[in-house]
């Protein structure tokens, strides 16, 4: 009997042992990121003072826009804070000789609608401003004048008038010269009626960065250009004169006329060609190009620089229709976007800084953007500037310039090593972002990237501090001597602000709802619905 | 492989098969002789073939007297399937490949020998086996299309995870129980075991790609579950031709 009683304890050890065991996958917690859209643009509304504009509608115009959606997965695209972001749907890997082109048009109530091409390449597009400007307010670098001319019965103005205003650029007037029984006419070509036009014109110093946001997409770039031989090409300008012109008849926008009017520009003497390397003179020619609202600049003819250095220089040119009008010179762009890559020791550390690169042709800015750069993102890329004599210019958080050099020829890569863009004396602070599930014991590193802003308390402006990839920053712009920031992340449609925060150097924090962890105390529950919310997307 | 495994099987019982009717060709067969029952393992000794939860093999009986006995065996499992499971709100279907090989001594007491009946080759076995592999891999994948807002993501932007687990290939020890000698006729006898090794600790490693990669962090978790996993259980069943 001792014998069975042995042997049946053996059996009853051996299965116990065995069904002791935990299931391999116990607490196997299954993430996915949400990093699913790789490549993206980000876009900044402003107005004219830089301050966020409220109700602003995002459309996707034009273009290759069939596989683009926001950070989200939707094809919702909604300004969260004043940033909007666009992202390739994955199965397309958009390079720097396919770039994904397409147009977005921002509109909000009181301002100007603005169309802005966009590109998206494989390097980083970092962040486009945007400003909308609004139609009662003329910026410093333009001039406007508004009247109203008398008109016959039939439409026709009653006599021979000249509109003049200070030009924005150069030596004199504008003018604009509307011969005795023009009439007007809408966009289908009917002859437009009423008492009087209305006629706004506007003389743009397309040098001055101020005045350039008046420009269709508020940049001498273009994706879309027709040239003098038809052929349609993206580029930049050299503007050396800039006239809008608007005119309505009993509320109806005029697009055309019975006769040509003739624009009269003044040009800068001291205008030098980017192209020749040609100052102007009498004798020279410019192109004149004429944009519709439709963004595209279309070639209309040339127009020869009359007058001297002393009685200024000028140029002259009949128009048919409206509204912008643009002398000067377009250069073509490459085809394929062009390619920065930025290198530097302080890459290795693991910091992340924000720069600011500008592009410069015939020593004006006709490029800006900012991007954050870290050893995993340290390609960017520029579209449409011109194929030759571009330099790019990197500046730092402050302003300050940390290294320019020649734009590589078209399908070469620029390269460039940087100095640290921090404080490289200061102190360098970590951020470390961990989040902990309601449901869950441990804590999660798959963070989705999201824009980080900052500014010293009491403050107005947020300043950009840089991507946040997967919870961690690392930078030396943050002070740690007690002093307080206020951050403003934006993610996805998003953007949370914590106010009257100090740093140390190293930032470890866990959000979640276990003891040391935080939620927030002034919106703690709207906090936790966020978390729950997205934990379950993950 | 699943049909590998049953050929191998398949191909070891036909062996023995042949083996028999060869035998029972020469001569015509005999009873069942009294030593066959006089010891607890295969008198004078057996070869075998067998089946259980460590894959399929050859083993020698060879009896140390009437009441111990040796057994020795080769065992290898190919082992092929798929398994679904629920992770965090997810359906995943995962693709499971396991491989084990060894070589076994046991030595057994068979303590009711001389009592005859059910018991009278029950015995009882401590032994060895050296396993020269004992490993495996789950290659997990959502079960579902992933659907990221209105994108539908290609599957291999999904990813997977890989998952493999191995134990040290070494000597491990076995405790066990069975009959060892079940007779089914005058040559073959039969055979029942149920026991266990004590494997060495096993190591975890996880391998992830696409938007799945961040779960390598799992591993931690894996390896803390399947820390006891040190008990491989063995349930084998053998058919024996006995030499005599």
């Amino acid at each position: 009997m001792k014998k069975k009683l042995a042997i049946y304890t053996l059996a009853v050890a051996l299965l116990g042992s065995v069904a002791s065991c935990h299931s391999p996958l116990e607490d196997f917690n299954l993430q996915i990121s949400t990093e699913v859209i790789e490549h993206y643009v980000t876009l900044r509304v402003v107005d004219a003072e830089g301050n966020n504009v409220s109700g602003v509608s995002a459309t996707l115009v034009s273009g290759d826009t069939e596989d683009i959606y926001n950070m989200s997965g939707y094809k919702d695209f909604k300004l969260t804070d004043n940033l909007l972001t666009l992202g390739v749907d994955p199965k397309r890997t958009p390079t720097a000789n396919d770039p994904i082109r397409f147009r977005v048009q921002f509109a909000a109530s009181g301002y100007n609608t603005q169309v802005v091409p966009v590109a998206i390449t494989d390097a980083s597009a970092g962040i486009q401003t945007v400003v909308l400007t609004k139609p009662t307010e003329v910026p410093d670098g333009a001039e406007e004048v508004e009247e109203n001319v008398d008109l016959n019965t039939d439409g026709s103005t009653t006599a021979a008038t000249t509109i003049e205003l200070p030009s924005a650029t150069g030596e004199g007037n504008m003018n604009l010269t509307i011969p005795a029984g023009t009439q007007f006419k809408d966009a289908s070509g009917a002859v437009v009626t009423g008492t009087s036009v209305q006629i706004v014109v506007t003389s743009v110093d397309a040098n001055n960065e101020d005045a350039i946001v008046l420009l269709p997409g508020g940049d001498l770039r273009s994706d879309e250009v027709v040239m003098a031989d038809g052929n349609t090409a993206a580029g930049t300008f050299s503007a050396a004169a800039v006239a809008d012109i608007k005119m309505l008849v009993n509320g109806v926008s005029v697009k055309q006329f019975s006769q040509p009017l003739v624009v009269s520009m003044p040009i800068p003497a001291n205008y030098v060609s980017p192209v020749t390397g040609q100052a102007v003179a009498a004798g020279s020619t410019f192109q004149i190009y004429s944009n519709s609202g439709d963004g595209v600049w279309r070639f209309e003819q040339n127009s020869t620089v009359t007058g001297s250095a002393a009685s200024g220089f000028r140029v002259s040119f009949p128009i048919s229709h409206l509204t912008f009008y643009m002398a000067g010179e377009f250069a073509t762009a490459c085809s394929s976007a062009r390619i920065v890559n930025f290198s530097g020791d302080w890459m290795s550390t693991g910091s992340t800084y924000p720069i600011v690169v500008q592009a410069v042709w015939g020593g004006k800015v006709i490029a800006t953007g900012q991007y954050s750069i870290d050893e995993n993102n340290k390609s960017i890329s520029i579209m449409n500037v011109p194929t030759s004599g571009v330099s790019i210019v990197v500046r730092n958080s402050a302003g300050n310039i940390l290294e320019q050099g020649a734009l590589a020829a078209c399908g070469q890569t620029t390269t460039m090593q940087l100095p640290n863009p921090g404080d490289a004396s200061g102190t360098t602070s970590t951020l470390q972002l961990y989040v902990r599930c309601p449901d869950k014991t441990t804590t999660i590193t798959l963070l989705p990237t999201f824009q980080l802003f900052y500014r010293v308390s009491g403050t107005a402006e947020f300043k950009y501090l840089g991507t946040v990839d997967n919870g961690f920053l690392r930078t030396s712009l943050l002070k740690t001597d007690g002093t307080e920031y206020d951050f403003k992340a934006i993610w996805s449609d998003r953007v949370k602000v914590v106010n009257k925060h100090t740093v140390s150097e190293d930032n470890t924090a866990t959000v979640g709802i276990q003891p040391g962890d935080i939620i927030g105390e002034k919106a703690g529950a709207t906090n936790l619905a966020i978390l729950t919310e997205e934990c379950s997307k993950l | 492989m699943k049909r590998r495994f049953t050929q191998v099987f398949i191909t070891l019982i036909s062996f023995l098969t042949l083996g028999a009717i060869s035998a029972q060709a020469k001569e015509k067969r005999d009873s069942i002789p009294e030593s066959a029952y006089s010891h607890g393992y295969p008198y004078p000794f057996a070869l075998g073939v067998h089946v259980g939860t460590t894959g399929v093999g050859l083993h020698v009986y060879q009896p140390l007297g009437t009441q111990f006995g040796l057994r020795v065996g080769a065992s290898y499992m190919p082992f092929n399937t798929h398994i679904a499971g629920t992770y965090s709100g997810y359906a995943t279907r995962s693709h499971v490949e396991a491989k084990s090989g060894n070589v076994s001594l046991a030595f057994g007491w068979t303590p009711f020998v001389e009592r005859g009946g059910f018991f009278r080759s029950f015995n009882i076995q401590l032994g060895a086996a050296y396993f020269y592999k004992l490993e495996g891999e789950l290659t997990t994948r959502l079960r579902d299309p992933y659907k990221y807002g209105e994108i539908d993501v290609a599957p291999d932007r999904v990813g997977n995870i890989s998952t493999q687990v191995a134990w040290k290939q070494t000597v491990n020890p076995y405790a066990g129980i069975g009959w060892s000698n079940i007779i089914i006729d005058s040559r073959f006898s039969m055979s029942i075991d149920l026991g266990c090794y004590y494997l060495s600790k096993p190591s975890v490693s996880m391998e992830a790609t696409g938007l799945l990669e961040e779960n390598v962090n799992n591993a931690a978790t894996i390896e803390r579950n399947i820390k006891d996993y040190r008990y491989l259980p063995r349930l084998e069943f053998g058919f024996s031709y006995r030499f005599w």
